[in-house]
C-alpha cells in the first residue's frame, strides 16, 4: 500500500513533450492567424552567486564558500494559450544553490510546474501543478517563495464552476510538491465563495462571504513511521493517530462606505504535530523537546479599516492555537505547509527597521495590529503603527511601536521617523539565555527628483541596542546604515550602501576574545533595457532572520559577488 | 436560485466529510525488544549530528538513551561534534570537532537543523534526506531492527606495547556463502561519559554528561575497502590508535562499521561495538 510517486523523469519528458507539440503550430500559427488566436510569454529568473570565504562573519563552512564556490538558481516560465486552452510549464534549475537550506548545497533541475487550463462554458478545468488559497490561507494555500526556496504546489486537478456570476464552487485534490517529487498524503478540498451587494441610504453594502473544506489524507510510509514512533512512548502520552485530518473555515468581508470588516473563523479535527516544548519524564528526567502530539486546532483572524479623504485606520486580531497544518507530521521549519499563518506585525522596509522579524506561531499565539495613517495637509502624512505577539506566557514575545512622518510631493521627497522594540531572541531563534532585545531606531530617507529620470535617494538609521544584566549590548550592538541610490537614466541605477556594527554586542563576530566592529558593505549595479532588468551586486550581509511573504527563516550571513537577471518576453 | 447559493456548497462540503470513520492503526507499545537473536541478526548503527552549542541536542540524546532502553545491544550509537554548533565555548575542556566527521556529513547530505541521525546511512523510502530528525528516528528504528544480514563483524582489543597507543584486530566473516559487492570497513573509537560543557534549553550547563562522543577515526569516514569474505575464511584486520592522555581509557569502546557502497546506496549492512 505504499503511495508510488511519479517518476519525475516521465513528468519531465511528458511536459517537455507536449510543449515541443504545441510550440511549434503556436509559432507557426502565431505567424499566420490573428494574434487573438495565439498568445505566447514568458519570464526568466536567474541568480547567480559567486561566493567569497569570510570566516570572520560566518560567511564559511558550508560547501559553497569552502570549494563550489559558484551556486545559481534559474526559473524559466512559459506560458501558451490557444483558443481558450492554456498551457504553463516551468523549468527550475539549481546548481550548488543555497536556497534550499541555507547551509548546505543542492542541485537538480527539470520541470518545476506545468498546468494546462481549458473554460468550458460555466466549468473550468484545470491540471497540473496548482496554486491556490481558500480564504486568507488558513486552511489551505500552495504557493511559492523562490527567496525561501518554498514550493508548496499542488499537483492533482482542481475544477471551478461558475453557477451564477456571483457564486463559484470549486473542488481540489492532488498531493503537495516536494522540489522534483510528490510527497505521499493525498489532499481533496472544497471552496466556495459568494458575492453580494446592494445600497442602504445612498451607501454600497457588500458582502463576500466564502467556505471551504481541506482534508488530508495520510500515506501509508507516514503513518507507519508514525505508528513505530508512538509505540515507543510511555503509556501516558501514547494516542492513536488519525489518518485524515479536516479544516474548515468561513469568512466574509463587508464593505459599508468607508468601512471594511473580513473576519474569518477555521478549526481543524484532531491532527499530529510536533510539538518542540514537550515536557517529557524520561527515567527521572524532565526532558524539553520534540514529541508527537495529537489535538484538534482553531484559529480566527479579522481586520477592521475605515478609509475617508484624510483617514486610515486598520485594526487586526488574531488567535492561533494548534493551527500548523502539514502534508505529514514529520515535516519541520517551511516544509509540507498545508496553510499559511499570516503575519499581524509590521512588514518594514528599511535594513535596520526589518532586522528584527517574528515568525507566525503554529501553536499558540495572540497577535495585534493597529495602523493609523493621517493626512497632514497636501502631501504630508503622519503613520503610527502598534503591534505585538504574545502567547500564553506572560513575557512580552513581540512589541513594536512605529511612527513616521512623510512628505510626497514635488520634487523632494523625504520621511523620518522612530521605531521600538521588543523582541525575544532566546524564543524566535532558539538562542538560550539570550536576552530580550530592545531597540530604538530613527531613521531617514530623502529622494530628489531632478527629471528626465534622474534621481537620487539617500537613507540613514541607527539601530541603539539595550544592555542585558550583564551590561553586554544584546545581540549585535549598535548599528549604523546608510545608503545612497543614484539614478542618471531611466536604465541605470548605482547603489550603494554599508550596514556598520559600530558598537559590537555579545552575538558579533570576535576576533579572538574580542568582539570587532565590522562593516557590511554592498553595492549594486542595475541595467533595465526595455522589458529586461539585469543587476550585479558586491554583498556582505550578516546573519538574521529573513522574512519573504511572512514567512521567516534565519539565514546565516553572505559573502560575495550576485549576478541577477529577471526578463519577460 | 437562491436558495441554490446556500445550500450547494453546504451540500457539496459534505461530500467531504463522508466517511469520516476510519479504522485506526494498531498501536503495541515496544516495552523492550529481546536481546540480539540469530546468526544473521544485524545491528544497527545510529550516528547522532550535533554539538556543544546545539540547544536541541541534549533532547536528542535523551531520546537515544530512551531508544536504547528499548532496542538494548541491537543499537550502536555514536555522537559526531561538526557544523557551527560544534564550536566549543572557552569554557570547554575538549574539542570533539574531527575533520573526518565534516567529511562524513559532507557524504550524507548536510541538515538543515540540529540535532539530526543517519539511520544505518540509509535514505528511506520517502525521505529526501539521509538526516532525519528526533521525531523520525524511532519509526525507521523500527524498520531497520528486523534486518538481517550474512555478515558476521567482531571486534577485539589487542595488546600494544607502546601505552600511548591502543590497537584492535576487525573480523569479517560470513555466516553462509552469499555473493555480496564491494564492502568498505570503517572503524572509530568511542568514549563514554564525558562531563564538559553543553548548552541545554536552559543555558549552559558544565556537568553536562556526554555519550557517545567520537573521540577518533580509525578509517576514512567513507571506509577502506575490503575484500568481500568468504564462508570460513573471514577476513581480518588491524589497527592502530593514538590514545590522547585525557581520555579515559576504561569508558572507551571500538566501533566498526561495513557499507555496501554504490552510485545510490551508502547503506551499512553490519555494524558491531566493543569495549576497549
Amino acid at each position: 500500500m505504499t503511495a508510488i510517486a511519479p517518476d519525475p523523469k516521465h513528468i519531465y519528458r511528458f511536459s517537455l513533450l507536449l510543449f515541443i507539440l504545441v510550440l511549434p503550430i503556436a509559432t507557426l500559427r502565431g505567424q499566420n492567424e490573428p494574434s487573438s488566436d495565439w498568445q505566447l510569454s514568458g519570464q526568466l529568473q536567474s541568480r547567480a552567486n559567486f561566493f567569497l570565504r569570510d570566516s570572520l562573519i560566518g560567511a564559511a563552512n558550508i560547501p559553497q564558500y569552502d570549494y563550489q564556490l559558484f551556486g545559481a538558481e534559474n526559473w524559466l516560465n512559459l506560458q501558451a494559450g490557444f483558443r481558450g486552452f492554456t498551457l504553463a510549464l516551468r523549468f527550475d534549475f539549481f546548481q550548488n544553490s543555497n536556497l534550499l537550506n541555507p547551509t548546505d548545497s543542492y542541485s537538480g533541475q527539470g520541470v518545476g510546474a506545468w498546468l494546462l487550463e481549458k473554460p468550458m462554458g460555466p466549468l473550468t478545468l484545470s491540471a497540473g501543478y496548482i496554486y491556490d488559497q481558500i480564504g486568507s490561507g488558513l486552511i489551505f494555500r500552495s504557493f511559492e517563495e523562490r527567496p525561501l526556496l518554498i514550493d508548496n504546489a499542488l499537483v492533482g486537478v482542481k475544477l471551478k464552476y461558475q453557477v451564477m456570476p456571483d457564486l463559484f464552487i470549486k473542488a481540489f485534490a492532488g498531493r503537495q510538491k516536494r522540489q522534483f517529487d510528490l510527497y505521499g498524503s493525498v489532499v481533496r478540498g472544497f471552496h466556495s465563495e459568494y458575492f453580494f451587494t446592494m445600497n442602504r441610504r445612498g451607501q454600497s453594502i457588500s458582502l463576500a462571504p466564502g467556505a471551504g473544506v481541506v482534508a488530508r489524507t495520510l500515506d501509508d510510509g507516514s503513518m507507519n513511521n508514525l505508528v513505530s514512533s508512538l509505540q515507543t512512548y510511555p503509556s501516558a502520552e501514547l494516542f492513536v493517530p488519525k489518518y485524515n485530518t479536516y479544516a474548515a473555515t468561513l469568512y466574509q468581508t463587508l464593505r459599508y462606505g468607508p468601512f471594511r470588516w473580513y473576519a474569518e473563523v477555521a478549526f481543524k479535527t484532531k491532527d499530529v504535530y510536533i510539538d518542540p516544548f514537550a515536557q517529557t519524564i524520561l527515567q527521572g528526567d524532565t526532558l524539553t523537546g520534540n514529541r508527537y502530539r495529537q489535538a484538534p486546532g482553531h484559529m480566527f483572524y479579522s481586520s477592521l479599516s475605515y478609509a475617508s479623504g484624510r483617514v486610515g485606520l486598520t485594526i487586526e486580531g488574531k488567535r492561533t492555537s494548534n493551527f500548523g497544518f502539514r502534508t505529514r507530521p514529520q515535516e519541520a521549519l517551511n516544509r509540507g505547509t498545508l496553510n499559511f499563518l499570516p503575519p499581524l506585525t509590521r512588514v518594514n522596509t528599511f535594513r535596520l527597521t526589518s532586522r528584527y522579524n517574528p515568525a507566525a506561531q503554529e501553536l499558540q499565539e495572540w497577535s495585534w495590529q493597529g495602523d493609523l495613517q493621517l493626512s497632514l495637509g497636501e502631501d504630508m502624512t503622519l503613520n503610527l503603527n502598534h503591534s505585538g505577539m504574545q502567547n500564553d506566557g506572560t513575557t512580552p514575545l513581540y512589541r513594536e511601536w512605529f511612527l513616521e512622518l512623510s512628505r510626497q510631493g514635488g520634487e523632494k521627497h523625504w520621511s523620518l521617523g522612530l521605531q521600538r522594540q521588543i523582541y525575544h531572541q532566546a524564543f524566535y531563534e532558539f538562542k538560550p539565555g539570550a536576552p530580550i532585545v530592545k531597540t530604538i531606531t530613527p531613521f531617514a530617507e530623502v529622494s530628489l527628483d531632478a527629471g528626465q529620470d534622474r534621481s537620487l535617494r539617500l537613507e540613514m538609521q541607527t539601530l541603539f541596542m539595550n544592555r542585558g544584566e550583564d551590561q553586554q549590548l544584546n545581540d549585535y550592538g549598535h548599528w549604523l546604515f546608510a545608503l545612497a541610490e543614484y539614478n542618471p537614466s531611466g536604465k541605470w541605477k548605482f547603489a550603494v550602501s554599508d550596514m556598520f556594527n559600530w558598537k559590537p554586542g555579545r552575538f558579533s563576530p570576535k576576533s579572538g576574545n574580542r568582539s570587532v566592529a565590522l562593516h557590511f558593505p554592498r553595492f549594486d549595479i542595475f541595467f533595465q533595457p526595455g522589458t529586461h532588468l539585469f543587476s550585479l551586486s558586491y554583498i556582505k550581509q550578516v546573519e538574521g532572520v529573513v522574512c519573504t511573504g511572512g514567512i521567516c527563516r534565519l539565514e546565516p550571513a553572505f559573502s560575495g559577488v550576485q549576478f541577477t537577471l529577471n526578463s519577460s518576453f | 436560485m437562491a436558495s441554490l447559493r446556500f445550500h450547494l456548497p453546504a451540500l457539496l462540503s459534505g461530500f467531504l466529510l463522508i466517511g469520516c470513520q476510519e479504522i485506526p492503526p494498531l498501536i503495541q507499545p515496544i516495552a523492550e525488544v529481546p536481546a540480539t537473536e540469530g546468526s544473521e541478526s544485524a545491528l544497527v548503527l545510529v550516528e547522532e549530528f550535533g554539538g556543544v552549542r546545539c540547544v536541541g541536542c541534549p533532547a536528542g540524546h535523551s531520546l537515544i538513551k530512551e531508544l536504547q532502553g528499548i532496542y538494548r545491544d541491537k543499537l550502536v550509537v555514536v555522537s559526531l561534534h561538526t557544523g557551527s554548533f560544534a564550536l566549543p565555548y572557552a569554557e570547554n575542556r575538549f574539542d570533539f570537532r574531527l575533520p573526518e566527521n565534516d567529511r562524513l556529513l559532507l557524504e550524507l547530505g548536510r541538515p538543515v537543523g540540529y540535532p539530526v541521525a543517519a539511520i544505518n546511512r540509509r535514505l528511506f523510502d520517502g525521505e529526501s534526506s539521509r538526516m532525519l530528525s528526533p521525531p523520525q528516528w524511532a519509526g525507521y528504528l523500527a524498520q531497520a531492527v528486523n534486518r538481517t544480514t550474512p555478515l558476521r563483524l567482531t571486534i577485539a582489543s589487542t595488546p600494544s606495547a607502546n601505552p600511548a597507543l591502543a590497537a584492535c584486530q576487525v573480523e569479517l566473516g560470513l555466516v553462509r556463502d552469499t555473493l555480496l559487492p564491494s564492502l568498505q570497513l570503517s572503524v572509530m573509537l568511542v568514549e563514554d561519559q564525558i562531563t564538559d560543557v553543553q548548552l541545554t534549553p536552559s543555558g549552559k550547563q558544565p556537568d553536562y554528561v556526554h555519550q557517545n562522543v567520537l573521540r577518533s577515526w580509525l578509517t576514512p569516514s567513507s571506509g577502506q575497502p575490503v575484500p568481500s569474505p568468504t564462508r570460513g575464511s573471514p577476513g581480518k584486520f588491524s589497527f592502530t590508535v593514538p590514545i590522547d592522555p585525557t581520555w579515559n581509557r576504561d569508558r572507551l569502546r571500538w566501533v566498526a562499521l561495513v557499507q555496501a557502497k554504490s552510485p545510490t546506496s551508502l547503506e551499512v549492512l553490519q555494524v558491531s561495538g566493543k569495549k576497549m
